[in-house]
């Protein structure tokens, strides 16, 4: 009888959590499922010379990713976001140390410190770069003057440029999920690997950074996934050997009005990212049985 | 080899507060040596000193001689087992233990066989491709000290080893680390709380308070020959009777007096002046009740009222007024059973020794 109740208690306790999710999913499904499904649909139809979306079915549009400019597009774009993710996993996990091993009365400040910008509209953020970068700027006169560049040159306007940026708005994403995992670390461990020889750089290495090791994982795809798609950023501090993948897709989309195109685009780096993430989760999942299977 | 880890005047302090106060204690070479004390009294302090996790504020820490007080931990030929064992998550049981050999830079059939001796030793062969997670608390106990012995340390640092463990496994593993200990012969300096720990694996034992040291010996002088009251009443129960000095005799004998018993001859643990005021300290065991009136030669001898009586199996305990003290006295319960017939709330007459009667000055509790 008791089991019974009990088993009857559980079911209603999932349905609740099924009912409490649903918003959630329903958001979702809403504003991110249906409305990339349609541009998947778009991607297949014909272009209409209004700039619309005509009635015919077509493969034409994928086969833009087999253009010369795309391929090159695409190489850069992983390139230069996986750069960018090596960057700031590079600063983030010295910081996430920091910040763990830090009194707790201080760990709240900076914290702080990290999500402020986010105060900010990330579109601001970015002409700011442009006014520190630009040619009469603060950064490009201290750069002129110690001697980095030449009178002549911009440190505005090239891939540089780009990465830089791309490093400043997503280094909060990467220092979030690994504080989190920080935060978690038993520090008695380092004292552990010290004690059996190990220098303090032997420690960090061989213990630490194995054991934020969910944390590098939730940061790289944070920081590696917005970086793939972004196009506002070389839309402005970067010139035109910089361009990434999204300034295509809204190229396609805004100046040349060919939805199925920019939409065939969008939907292949879409379904990229999906596979990234699926593996990547399919990665930690086994890892995360492997540790808990007693 | 006499002094082989010593502390020489080593402070260890934090703002105002002494967690280490000037202790200077010389460790022999092979033997297994108990830091004892209540916690917060240093000992944990100390022990992170001897392993370079904390530097002292002043004083040296040498071994075999050499000043090691400035070496980080990772100079140092010394391993920690931790209290909570602080094995890597992340590695197998196998590479848990072949870390310190493998930052050492030895070779892989090198470190296969230490390996495989360490794991021998520890009795875990079948254990050696499972995390940590998915091992027991005992087993983790025994991995973390193989990790620690297979560097061949001259100290083994042992924090509070059996803490973690229940009461069962924590008998066994009492008599593994003897075991462990006879075996590889390494010098031992373990941290704990418990008595019965640090009687049962010392050699010798320091007992702590307040930073200091304040006995040292072994286990058999700490517990029947106590210096002062604190090691008195941590080690062992015992009677603490306030009394005072009456006479200060010849070949450093006094008569010792105290309300409700007879006065007394004794050796006190120091000399004190005439009026002086003592501690007379009496453990349960050496104190005898009877119903008839023992003859009172050599024995001190006064009448009680026992208050209460607990039986706990293997003895009992019998609580027993005389004037403004209750006095607890002991008895083993072996073929003997003269003392069953002694009741609560019954008068009796209660003995013992002079010479299980330890005169202790009066202090006032430092706390």
């Amino acid at each position: 009888m008791e089991v019974n109740r009990d088993s009857k208690a559980r079911r209603s306790l999932v349905s609740a959590e099924w009912w409490l999710t649903l918003p959630s999913f329903g958001w979702l499904l809403v504003f991110f499922v249906i409305p990339s499904l349609i541009i998947l649909v778009i991607s297949f139809r014909t272009p209409d010379v209004t700039g619309g979306v005509g009635d015919g079915w077509t493969l034409a549009n994928w086969s833009a990713w087999l253009h010369p400019d795309v391929r090159m597009l695409s190489l850069r774009t992983v390139w230069v976001s996986a750069v960018a993710t090596v960057i700031c996993l590079a600063l983030a996990v010295p910081m996430a140390w920091f910040m763990a091993r830090w009194s707790p009365a201080w760990r709240g400040t900076l914290l702080l410190l990290v999500i402020i910008p986010f105060w900010t509209n990330f579109l601001i953020r970015i002409f700011a770069w442009k006014v520190l970068l630009n040619h009469d700027g603060l950064l490009t006169r201290i750069a002129r003057m110690i001697g980095i560049i030449g009178d002549g040159d911009s440190l505005l306007y090239n891939p540089g440029a780009v990465l830089l940026v791309l490093v400043y708005t997503h280094l909060p994403f990467a220092i979030l999920p690994l504080y989190a995992a920080a935060e978690k670390f038993d520090f008695s461990l380092l004292d552990a690997a010290r004690d059996l020889g190990a220098s303090a750089s032997r420690a960090f290495f061989s213990v630490f950074v194995p054991g934020i090791g969910a944390g590098i994982g939730a940061a790289a795809l944070m920081v590696f996934v917005p970086a793939l798609g972004c196009y506002l950023i070389p839309d402005i501090v970067g010139g035109h050997e910089s361009d990434m993948l999204g300034n295509r897709i809204a190229q396609r989309a805004f100046s040349d009005r060919n939805l199925p195109e920019a939409s065939a685009l969008a939907s292949g780096l879409a379904l990229a990212v999906i596979l990234i993430a699926a593996v990547l989760w399919r990665l930690q999942r086994t890892a995360a049985t492997s540790k808990s299977a007693a | 080899m006499e002094h082989f880890l010593e502390f020489d005047d080593v402070t260890r302090s934090f703002g105002a507060v002494h967690a280490v106060d000037h202790v200077s204690i010389s460790i022999r070479q092979g033997e297994v040596f108990g830091l004892l004390g209540p916690s917060g009294c240093g000992k944990t302090t100390l022990l992170r000193l001897a392993a370079g996790f904390d530097q002292p504020t002043s004083g040296r820490i040498l071994l075999n001689g050499r000043d090691i007080t400035a070496l980080p931990p990772n100079k140092r030929p010394v391993n920690t087992v931790f209290q909570n064992y602080a094995l890597f998550p992340h590695l197998s049981v196998w590479e848990n233990i072949a870390f310190g050999l493998r930052v050492a830079g030895r070779s892989k059939a090198e470190i296969k066989t230490e390996v495989s001796r360490m794991l021998g030793l520890i009795q875990l062969e079948a254990h050696a491709d499972k995390k940590p997670a998915q091992i027991s608390g005992g087993q983790k106990q025994r991995v973390a000290i193989a990790r620690a012995l297979i560097n061949k340390p001259e100290v083994l640092l042992l924090d509070e080893p059996l803490a973690a463990l229940d009461l069962k496994l924590r008998q066994r593993m009492l008599l593994e680390l003897n075991k462990i200990h006879e075996e590889v012969g390494t010098t031992f300096v373990f941290v704990t709380h418990d008595q019965g720990e640090a009687m049962s694996l010392s050699n010798r034992i320091a007992v702590m308070n307040h930073g200091r040291v304040e006995q040292l010996g072994t286990p058999h002088e700490i517990y029947t020959a106590p210096s002062t009251s604190f090691v008195a009443s941590f080690i062992g129960d015992t009677n603490f009777i306030p009394g005072k000095i009456a006479a200060a005799g010849p070949n450093d004998r006094a008569t010792v007096e105290a309300s409700g018993f007879p006065a007394f001859d004794a050796v006190p643990q120091k000399q004190f002046p005439a009026g002086a005021a003592v501690l007379i300290s009496v453990r349960p065991e050496k104190i005898s009740l009877s119903a008839e009136r023992p003859p009172d030669v050599g024995l001190v001898v006064s009448r009680c009222q026992v208050e209460d009586v607990i039986y706990l199996g293997s003895e009992s305990r019998y609580a027993a007024r005389v004037g403004d003290h209750r006095i607890w006295a002991a008895r083993l319960h072996d073929r003997d059973h003269s003392s069953d017939s002694i009741r609560k709330g019954q008068d009796a007459w209660l003995h013992f020794s002079p010479d299980d009667a330890l005169v202790l000055e009066a202090v006032t509790d430092k706390a």
